[in-house]
């Protein structure tokens, strides 16, 4: 047990150290919202990824995906004046084609998740050009605007949404036979085919909907700045990778899974704002960001080590 | 790690002073001055650009992706188009792999002259003293800053003065406080030269005319833009509560600022001042927009004075030292009615008409 939540752990000592050195800054309800509601683009980018990783794939057109949407959306709504909920179904409907894309090269023609997924995102980023002309496009409208920054109990919609599917992947992965066969995809291939799982379609699915996520992420994204930026998706594919990966070292140790995904990311980010509220300099964050990563994980490791001597 | 804490940024202190209460007025005086639609101070002596048709500019971008990068070659190409050359544009996508590649190329099949932008000259300088050894001139833009030393082999540097960009900003604040102290926040990004130019510019301007502003840079990747400023700014002006500016060294920074700081509810409270002019940042200071000042450079006409020195450097001329590139500073009061995406709008269209009358062929 101990093992299962050595991450949550180090989250609540690293919480209560911080308070008790920056008590009037860091254990506020202001700093909560901060470190919530600023990374809740992140977190929904991170919890699609997680589909694709459960069944043992990569996803890295995500970053892009959710670069292009944001464009798309604002383009469509902003520039050719477009009903703002066909604007959104549209973007919703090219991430899924994307994901579908995906899946058709990784698991029809047999190319590796990482070359064809990169080769996407690839293309994606050349079509974000092509449709922003490389400039930063305004117009989202204030409807949308006001919806993401909306607030319910002190957080705004974005967190929700973001709570929200955590809790439905947290559920699919935990509580149906969908989300277990998931795993036993990733687990090993050709032993879930064996028992006829239907293998290529659970791949096939965990790209849609993570394209579909990344998507919805974008237009997220868009909405929160009231417009969008040629290359914002790239800034987004590490740290999700990183949220993903750090995960799987809590909760559940050893699978991706929901909510050690969404506790890892509030993890680094919640370091990193500790720091910036003590004024430290800004190299000693990123320092910061790959150190808990690796002692993160390594702590995990260990306890794993001592629990089962 | 958090032993680390230690390195704790410096911030002047936040002492009243009169150099304060006399800087203020100073400060009015220069972004004012800044605030008219620039006039064209002829660069240098005219020549005689007729020889130049037929010839041909190759124009190496860094990244294809960025507008003003862009905005700067189709300045650039649309000068070569007046005199009669035609034009090859080669875009780097932000590799240096492929600036030197294009770079070779243009050296290669004799490019009668270079313009480089977005793509720091640094970084391929053998290609530049291989232009230099077959008498082709290349001239960068916007890349360095005005003050710079040319790297060898390079004709000629069309920019601007970063510091003096830095300083407008600087000088907005200073002004509106009149005196009053106040906390600024600076976002800086230490991995272009002249954006370090640009924040030294505003922080030695804030020391000269308000020793009283006590001021705060925090650094920014420019890889982690979207992921990072948010909670930068929020975290920021939650550390320090009396922050009432914030000044991005670039408009694409600010993008991230203005939403942040109405997300953090303080849109009534703490302003942007920022700069590079971009048309969706103008449209926020035409509406006062939490960002309420812009300064910035006319990228087409930079082109256009790009174009001006390889002119000068194929004809056997010396280049150029100062281009006298405008900077303008925008203010919701002179955009009433300007269209933000028109450059034509912003500053004026008459620099094409004097450089066309500074070759000769108008």
């Amino acid at each position: 047990l101990l093992f299962d939540y050595a991450i949550v752990l180090l989250f609540a000592a690293m919480i209560l150290v911080y308070s008790i050195i920056e008590p009037s800054s860091f254990f506020t309800y202001g700093n909560l919202q901060t470190i919530v509601d600023t990374q809740a683009v992140l977190v929904l980018l991170a919890l699609g990824l997680t589909l694709p990783l459960v069944t043992g794939e990569f996803d890295l057109s995500i970053g892009a995906m959710l670069g292009f949407t944001s464009i798309l959306l604002t383009y469509l709504v902003g520039v050719q004046h477009w009903n703002m909920a066909a604007a959104i179904a549209v973007s919703l409907a090219v991430g899924a084609a994307v994901g579908f894309i995906n899946g058709f090269f990784v698991v029809r023609i047999g190319v590796g998740a990482f070359i064809t997924t990169l080769a996407t995102g690839t293309i994606l980023s050349g079509l974000t050009i092509a449709v922003s002309n490389g400039e930063i496009l305004n117009g989202v409208p204030q409807s949308l605007q006001d919806f993401a920054s909306h607030q319910f109990l002190g957080l705004a919609t974005p967190v929700y949404l973001a709570l929200g599917l955590a809790v439905v992947l947290w559920y699919v992965y935990e509580h149906t036979p969908v989300g277990r066969y998931l795993f036993f995809v990733g687990a090993g291939r050709d032993t879930a085919r064996l028992v006829g799982l239907p293998v290529d379609r659970l791949r096939w699915s965990a790209f849609i909907a993570c394209g579909l996520i990344s998507s919805g992420a974008g237009i997220i994204a868009a909405a929160q700045l009231g417009g969008a930026v040629t290359g914002v998706g790239e800034s987004y594919l590490l740290p999700a990778y990183a949220a993903a990966f750090l995960g799987a070292t809590t909760i559940k140790p050893g699978r991706f899974n929901a909510w050690g995904t969404v506790i890892a990311l509030y993890l680094v980010v919640t370091g990193t704002t500790g720091l910036e509220l003590m004024g430290v300099e800004n190299w000693v964050e990123y320092v910061f960001d790959g150190g808990a990563l690796i002692a993160a994980v390594t702590f995990a490791r260990v306890v794993s080590r001592e629990s089962t001597a | 790690l958090l032993a680390s804490a230690a390195y704790a940024r410096p911030q002047t202190p936040a002492t009243r002073s009169d150099s304060a209460d006399l800087g203020w007025q100073k400060a009015k005086q220069n972004y004012l001055a800044a605030t008219k639609v620039p006039g064209f101070i002829n660069p240098g002596p005219s020549v005689d650009a007729s020889s130049l048709k037929g010839k041909k500019l190759w124009i190496v971008l860094g990244n294809g992706g960025v507008p003003f990068i862009v905005a700067i070659a189709n300045g650039a190409k649309e000068a070569a188009t007046a005199l009669g050359m035609s034009v090859k544009i080669v875009d780097g996508h932000g590799q240096p792999a492929n600036w030197n590649r294009a770079m070779q190329q243009a050296v290669a099949q004799n490019a009668a002259g270079i313009i480089t932008t977005g793509a720091p000259p640094p970084l391929f300088k053998a290609q530049v003293v291989a232009a230099a050894k077959k008498h082709i001139p290349v001239v960068d833009t916007l890349d360095l800053d005005q003050t710079d030393p040319l790297t060898p082999g390079l004709f000629a540097e069309v920019s601007i003065s970063f510091a003096k960009s830095g300083a407008l900003q600087a000088d907005y604040v200073i002004a509106q406080q009149k005196g009053k102290a106040t906390h600024v926040l600076i976002l800086s990004d230490n991995e272009f030269p002249s954006e370090v130019k640009r924040v030294k510019g505003m922080k030695a301007e804030f020391k000269k005319l308000a020793p009283n502003i006590s001021v705060t840079v925090h650094d920014v990747l420019v890889s982690k833009l979207a992921t990072d400023i948010p909670s930068v700014t929020q975290t920021e002006l939650r550390r320090d509560s009396k922050i009432e500016w914030v000044l991005p060294t670039y408009d694409a920074q600010a993008v991230y600022v203005v939403p942040a700081i109405k997300q953090a509810n303080l849109a009534n409270k703490v302003k942007v001042v920022s700069s590079d002019n971009v048309s969706s940042n103008l449209d926020w200071v035409a509406k006062s927009e939490v960002q309420v000042f812009d300064v910035g450079p006319p990228d087409h006409w930079i082109g256009w004075a790009g174009m001006d020195n390889v002119v000068r450097g194929i004809l056997g001329k010396p280049a150029v030292k100062n281009a006298h590139i405008p900077l303008r500073v925008f203010l919701p009061s002179n955009l009433k009615g300007v269209n933000t995406s028109n450059e034509d709008a912003l500053y004026g269209a008459k620099f094409r008409d004097n450089y066309k009358s500074l070759w000769g062929i108008k």
